[in-house]
């Protein structure tokens, strides 16, 4: 059975199931997704992107959390939480609250919101065209138990977020929507994790959302550490002279799609992402982004590198859109690869759509291996070859991880990467 | 200084455009409209075989069963496929036997256009094909050419003449089943040059065919075709102009390249189709499908453009760099102006090992313009060591203009080199400044500032284009000061 039969099949069942709510839009949502089915590669958005692994349904919908506590633990251990944080987990698209742990400075919200969302106020019509034409948003929609809404009120510690999916003896799918704001003049930074506590597969289909409200500092570290199926619509707003470092880490993970749609909406804006992305065996991670400004005065900065080794696949789609307002823009993207192998490969396709003239724009895109001359410099100082490469490799990686200021992170992922290069 | 610019604009983008005259000539059309007979009628009047005959319907069979593609970022009206003749020819066109038998007003109206047709202008040393709406009305210094062997004439008199190098050549580079637009000019397509170069020869001047549309609701289907066999060396450029029109006309030309080893093609275009009037009236359709082979080993096919024309624009001259050691190389000048569109770039596909592509390309656009770079870099998994770089910038004039660039890059070798980067700016106000103190007025400074932007690419046209194409762009950007 494809994927697509398993949902239309049970899709009431669950519904019942579960006792969802709003069950005539997520009724109509689904339809859409009846109609149009899952994304083939001659859907541009979807070109370099093949969905193998729902071929085969094994995946079977769980939207109740069933936490393993020994597994989530032991995981949770694993992963760099800083020291006095607040702590949200959610497990399967729902609030766990005996592992979350609130300093009080984070109000949480749980309705049955679902279909409130922050793109309804994206003045930009190709922005709202692209989250809303996205299958797998629409199940989303149409099958996350609850939207969990958190607020970071003041200037606080910092909020750890760990979206966890389990089943226990099947491959689980999972969906869950979170929403995300940081209130006026605040200052935090963001932690947030997928794990995996199944023992099986999992696959994750998130929806995030953030809204970055007047003269807030943010800092967001995603870190994608685990080996899930990830699909992760993220939608961003960012208001007057706000300031957002946003740093995605593709570390493992047999599919990860994360795509940023990032909507600078006033003026004096700052908004800068950092990815690196490090796939192996076969697996396939894909950062798409768009970036829209909408209004004059505003910069952002997309650095993005990948490493690419074994037989996977690294794909990379930015766009940056300047709406005719958007006077005085300055907007940069960035994107370098290296295939380490043969059998690994990178798709890129960095865009530029501009509509002002008063701009600064550009973009970069590379694609090498390791250079000979710098290996053989190594080599000649007595530094074996295999050293030298992933010495070389790190190096190529560290410039992203630099761009931590978090200083006990930044040595938490050179530890990571030491393993994984 | 607002208000000074504005001025400027308006000025700009009123400049005339010159080659919009008709020549009053007497035409013979089909009927209207598109079906087998009206195949099978421009079969007949050009007296081909019967392999053509049926090649042209079975690509109207397939073009029938494909859709008009809609991914572009340009937008124009449906079209109606059934309301455009298909073959329009000057009457009387019986092939010339010399040059002064060719009907005095064509003669005249080439002679307007600034194109050395007749052989007195040796000295300009270009070899011409003139090519009026459907069908090739000269071509100059036959006869010199052939003594070295190569073949320079019109496609319908190839297809009579060199049957088995249509058989083997036609449709190898652009099948039929290619695109939308290459399939039904497959259909139709009434005439165009054929250039044959011999193994070891260099070709001693440089080739050309003039494309002009002259009859109303007529669409150009012109085929190119230029094959350069061993060692062979041959530049070719090809210019466009059309009348002045409120309807927009369709030209949907296929070109294509084939280097054996060792071979080097250069082909340029200067491409000033009638670009509409500044409400975005009228003006020509350029949908064009140009495509190179580097089939042999250390083969070169260049391709040089500078578009000023057409209401839109969209085409994507490519190389498919099969060979090893092969190189493809696509410099481009596109410039916009009032409500033109224009998506153009280029495909590179590395197919053979070491090979080489570049890409350069320059869009200016002003008005209400918009103007776009879509490129593929394709590095396929078992081309070692290539190599490409890619750099596409884009000038905006004025604020109401939109430029962008969409390049696609897809490497699935890791010994490949590729590297790509674009900018988008305006003429930053210090160079304007800097010039203004020197005592140049800003539509001078602007137009010197672009030619300087533009120069890289026009560099890489034959000395006369270069001239012609620099004035060209001249004339399109006179006063844009943004």
């Amino acid at each position: 059975m494809s994927f697509k039969e398993y949902l239309i099949n049970n899709f009431e069942n669950i519904l019942a199931k579960y006792n969802f709510q709003n069950l005539e839009e997520r009724r109509t949502t689904f339809k859409e997704f009846e109609k149009e089915g899952l994304p083939n590669l001659k859907n541009e958005d979807w070109k370099y992107t093949p969905i193998n692994f729902l071929y085969n349904n094994d995946f079977e919908l769980i939207a109740n959390p069933q936490l393993d506590i020994t597994s989530f633990t032991k995981k949770k251990s694993n992963s760099y939480i800083p020291e006095n944080s607040n702590i949200f987990t959610f497990c399967n698209g729902i609030f766990a609250e005996n592992e979350s742990i609130n300093l009080g400075d984070v109000k949480l919200e749980i309705n049955d919101d679902i279909f409130n969302n922050i793109s309804d106020n994206f003045p930009d019509g190709q922005m709202k065209a692209s989250l809303n034409n996205d299958i797998f948003y629409k199940i989303n929609q149409s099958l996350a138990p609850k939207s969990n809404k958190i607020n970071i009120v003041s200037n606080s510690n910092p909020t750890t977020i760990i979206l966890a999916a389990s089943g226990e003896t099947s491959n689980s799918f999972v969906n869950s929507k979170l929403h995300i704001s940081v209130d006026k003049n605040v200052e935090t930074s963001i932690f947030i994790y997928y794990l995996n506590t199944n023992q099986k597969k999992v696959f994750i289909n998130q929806l995030l959302e953030f809204e970055i409200k007047e003269n807030a500092q943010v800092k967001i570290y995603m870190i994608e550490n685990d080996d899930n199926y990830l699909i992760n619509n993220i939608s961003l707003q960012q208001l007057k002279d706000s300031n957002l470092q946003f740093h995605i880490f593709s570390l493992r993970g047999n599919f990860i799609r994360n795509f940023i749609r990032n909507s600078l909406d006033a003026t004096g804006i700052q908004s800068v992402i950092y990815g690196l992305y490090l796939p192996n065996g076969n697996d396939i991670i894909d950062n798409h982004i768009l970036m829209t400004h909408n209004k004059p005065n505003c910069h952002s900065n997309q650095q993005l590198k990948g490493i690419m080794q074994d037989k996977s696949r690294g794909i990379f789609n930015g766009k940056i859109l300047v709406q005719k307002d958007a006077q005085k823009t300055d907007a940069y993207q960035s994107n370098k690869n290296i295939l380490v192998t043969k059998d690994a490969s990178i798709y890129t396709k960095p865009a530029l759509e501009i509509y002002a003239d008063d701009v600064k724009c550009s973009h970069g895109a590379t694609s090498g291996f390791l250079q000979e001359e710098e290996l053989f410099y190594l080599t000649s100082r007595g530094i074996g070859v295999e050293e030298s490469k992933s010495l070389l490799l790190k190096a190529f990686a560290n410039e992203i991880i630099e761009k931590v200021t978090e200083e006990n992170l930044k040595l938490w992922l050179q530890k990571e990467i030491e393993i994984l290069i | 200084m607002a208000e000074q610019e504005n001025n400027l604009i308006e000025k700009l983008t009123q400049s005339e455009y010159k080659y919009g005259f008709v020549t009053d000539i007497e035409q013979e059309y089909s009927p209207i409209g598109l079906n087998e007979e009206i195949i099978k009628f421009i079969s007949e009047k050009k007296k081909e075989p019967k392999f053509m005959l049926d090649w042209r319907l079975r690509a109207y069979n397939h073009w029938k069963t494909m859709k008009e593609p809609n991914w572009q970022k340009v937008k124009y009206p449906p079209i109606d496929y059934q309301s455009i003749y298909y073959y329009a020819a000057p009457k009387n066109s019986s092939k010339p036997k010399n040059l002064d038998e060719i009907d005095p007003e064509i003669r005249d109206t080439y002679n307007k256009l600034g194109i050395p047709l007749e052989e007195q202008k040796l000295l300009a040393g270009i070899a011409v094909d003139a090519v009026m709406d459907s069908i090739s009305v000269a071509t100059t210094f036959k006869d010199k050419l052939a003594e070295v062997g190569i073949i320079f004439c019109s496609i319908s008199e190839a297809i009579q003449e060199h049957p088995d190098l249509i058989k083997k050549y036609l449709g190898s580079v652009v099948p039929y089943t290619d695109n939308y637009f290459a399939a039904l000019n497959a259909a139709v397509f009434s005439d165009g040059s054929f250039v044959y170069i011999p193994k070891g020869t260099r070709c001693p001047m440089e080739l050309s065919t003039y494309f002009r549309i002259n009859a109303s609701q007529t669409g150009q289907f012109e085929r190119t075709l230029i094959i350069a066999d061993e060692g062979s060396y041959v530049s070719y450029l090809e210019g466009c102009t059309a009348p002045m029109r409120d309807e927009n006309q369709l030209h949907a030309a296929v070109v294509e390249l084939f280097a054996h080893e060792n071979a080097e093609i250069k082909y340029s275009t200067v491409q000033n189709w009638y670009p509409g009037d500044k409400e975005g009236k009228g003006g020509i359709y350029n949908f064009v499908t140009k495509r190179g082979i580097c089939d042999g080993d250390n083969s070169k096919i260049s391709w040089t453009q500078v578009e000023t024309g057409s209401a839109i624009t969209w085409k994507y001259p490519s190389c498919i760099l099969k060979g090893n050691n092969s190189t493809g190389e696509f410099y481009s000048v596109a410039m916009t102006n009032n409500y033109q569109q224009a998506d153009t770039g280029t495909k590179m596909i590395h197919l053979g090992d070491n090979t080489h592509s570049r890409i350069v390309s320059k869009g200016i656009s002003a008005g209400f313009s918009d103007n776009s770079y879509r490129g593929l870099v394709k590095i396929n998994k078992k081309a070692n060591n290539t190599r490409n770089y890619t750099q596409c910038d884009s000038l905006l004039i004025g604020d109401k203009c939109g430029a962008h660039t969409f390049p696609y890059i897809e490497v699935e070798n890791n010994t490949a080199i590729v590297e790509h980067e674009a900018t988008t700016s305006k003429i930053s106000d210090e160079a304007i400044f800097y010039l203004n103190q020197r005592g140049i007025t800003t539509e001078d400074a602007v137009g010197m500032i672009v030619n300087g932007y533009a120069r890289e690419v026009i560099m890489q046209l034959p000395m006369e284009f270069a001239v012609e194409a620099q004035k060209l762009l001249q004339i399109s950007l006179e006063g844009s000061v943004g």
